[in-house]
C-alpha cells in the first residue's frame, strides 16, 4: 500500500486550490491569484517556498519550462481527497482498533514465513 | 462437534469466568459493608476490594462507550452497497479494510478498496464480518473488556479481552468456511491482508483442532453461575450471608473451564 500524501495546512490548500485550477502554474501565477482575493497580500518568496516545500512532499512536480519553473499537482483533487479520507478512515482503525471494532486483520505484524507459506498453499487450491 | 459449536462452548466458558468472578466481586463488598459493617480489617479490604473492582468495571464501560460513539461519528461512510447478499457500509481509501462495529446494531464496514478487490476473497471476509455483526462481537468483546479491566490484577483475566477476540475471530472463520464451503478463499484472503493472527492461521490449515470443552464442565459452570447469581439475589432480598470461603472455592470450575477454551490458543502478548 502506498503512503497516503499529507494533510495540507491553510496556505498550502490555498495554493493546491489554486494549481487544481489549472493545468500548470507558475509561482507567479499562484501568487497572482492569491493576492487578487486576499487583503493582505503574501510575498513571492513565501508561495515560492511553499510550493518548494509541496514538491519535496509529492504533492507538485516542478517542471522546467525554458527560465521559468512551472508547477503542476501529482494527484488531481479527487485522487487527493480520495487519499486523504483513505488515510484517515486507517488511522481511526488503528486509534480505536482495541477498543470499538472487531477488525478482519487486527494484527500489525505480518505472518512468519512457514505459516505465509502454509496459507499461499492453501489458497492455490493444493 | 462442530468447529463453530466448539468455539461457542470455549466462549461461554471465557463468559462464565468472567461472570462468576465478577459476581463474587459484588457479593464480597455486600457483604463486608451491609452484613459485617466494615467492623473487622478483614472486612474493609475486602469492602475497598469489591468496590475497586465494581468502579473499575464502570469506568471502563465508560471509556469503552465513549470510544465507540466517538470511532463511529468520526468514521467517514461513502455509501452503502449490497454485496453477496450482504448490506456494507462503504469507507473511502484504496487500502484493504473490513471490521465489524456498533453494539446494538452492527454494522460491517469495507473499504472501496476491499470492495473493488472482489471475488472469492471478498465473499470470504464478508462471511467472517457478517458472522461477527450477526452475533454481535463488538458487544461481546466491550462486556469482556469490561470484566478485564474490572479484575486486571488477577492473572487469568489480563488477557481475557484478547483471548475473546481470537474465540471470535476463530468462530467467524469457521462460518466463513462453511458458508463458501471452501477455505483457499479465505487464505487467500489472509495472504493478502497479512495482519491475521497465528491460531487463525493453524486453525485454518489443520494444524491445531477446535478445543473441547466437556460437557459435565460447562454444566458445572452454569449452575454455580446460577448458583451465585441466586445468592446475590439472596443476600440482597433476604437477610443471610455465606462465608466467604465457600464462594471462593465456587470460581474453580469456571477457572477449569476458561483453562480449556483457551488451551489452544497461542500465548497471547
Amino acid at each position: 500500500m502506498s503512503v497516503p500524501p499529507p494533510p495540507l495546512h491553510e496556505l498550502e490548500a490555498e495554493i493546491m486550490d489554486e494549481v487544481w485550477a489549472r493545468d500548470a502554474a507558475t509561482v507567479r501565477d499562484v501568487l497572482d491569484a492569491l493576492n487578487a482575493r486576499s487583503p493582505t497580500p503574501r510575498a513571492y518568496t513565501t508561495v515560492m517556498t511553499v510550493m518548494q516545500r509541496l514538491d519535496g512532499k509529492g504533492l507538485l512536480e516542478r517542471e522546467r519550462d525554458g527560465r521559468r519553473d512551472v508547477y503542476v499537482a501529482a494527484l488531481s483533487r479527487d485522487e487527493y481527497a480520495q487519499a486523504r479520507a483513505g488515510a484517515q478512515v486507517g488511522a481511526l482503525v488503528d486509534e480505536y482498533g482495541d477498543v470499538a471494532l472487531a477488525h478482519f486483520a487486527r494484527h500489525m505484524s505480518q505472518l512468519d514465513p512457514m505459516r505465509r507459506e502454509q496459507i499461499r498453499r492453501l489458497a492455490g487450491g493444493d | 462437534m462442530t468447529e463453530r459449536r466448539a468455539l461457542r462452548r470455549a466462549e461461554l466458558a471465557l463468559a462464565a469466568l468472567g461472570l462468576t468472578t465478577l459476581l463474587l466481586a459484588v457479593i464480597v463488598a455486600v457483604d463486608a459493608v451491609h452484613f459485617h459493617g466494615l467492623t473487622a480489617d478483614l472486612h474493609v479490604a475486602l469492602g475497598i476490594a469489591g468496590a475497586a473492582v465494581i468502579a473499575r468495571a464502570g469506568l471502563s464501560l465508560v471509556r469503552q462507550l465513549r470510544a465507540q460513539r466517538a470511532f463511529l461519528r468520526r468514521l467517514p461512510v461513502v455509501r452503502e452497497a449490497h454485496v453477496h447478499g450482504s448490506t456494507v457500509r462503504v469507507v473511502p481509501g484504496r487500502g484493504l479494510q473490513a471490521f465489524c462495529a456498533g453494539l446494538l446494531r452492527p454494522a460491517v464496514y469495507v473499504s472501496e478498496g476491499a470492495l473493488a478487490a472482489g471475488g472469492p476473497e471478498l465473499r470470504a471476509i464478508l462471511a467472517h464480518e457478517e458472522h461477527h455483526r450477526v452475533r454481535r462481537d463488538p458487544l461481546r468483546l466491550l462486556c469482556a473488556r469490561v470484566v478485564a479491566d474490572a479484575l486486571r490484577p488477577l492473572p487469568p483475566f489480563a488477557s481475557l479481552a484478547e483471548r475473546e477476540a481470537a474465540l471470535a475471530d476463530l468462530a467467524a472463520d469457521a462460518a466463513s468456511v462453511e458458508a463458501l464451503g471452501d477455505r483457499a478463499p479465505l487464505a487467500s484472503a489472509f495472504a493478502r491482508w497479512g495482519g491475521v493472527a497465528p491460531e487463525r492461521v493453524d486453525r485454518l490449515v489443520g494444524a491445531t483442532r477446535a478445543v473441547a470443552i466437556p460437557s459435565a464442565l460447562l454444566i458445572a459452570t452454569a449452575a454455580i453461575v446460577a448458583a451465585i447469581t441466586g445468592l446475590a439475589a439472596t443476600m440482597l432480598l433476604a437477610d443471610w450471608h455465606p462465608e466467604e470461603a465457600i464462594l471462593l472455592v465456587a470460581t474453580l470450575p469456571a477457572c477449569l473451564a476458561a483453562r480449556r477454551a483457551t488451551a489452544s490458543l497461542r500465548p497471547l502478548a
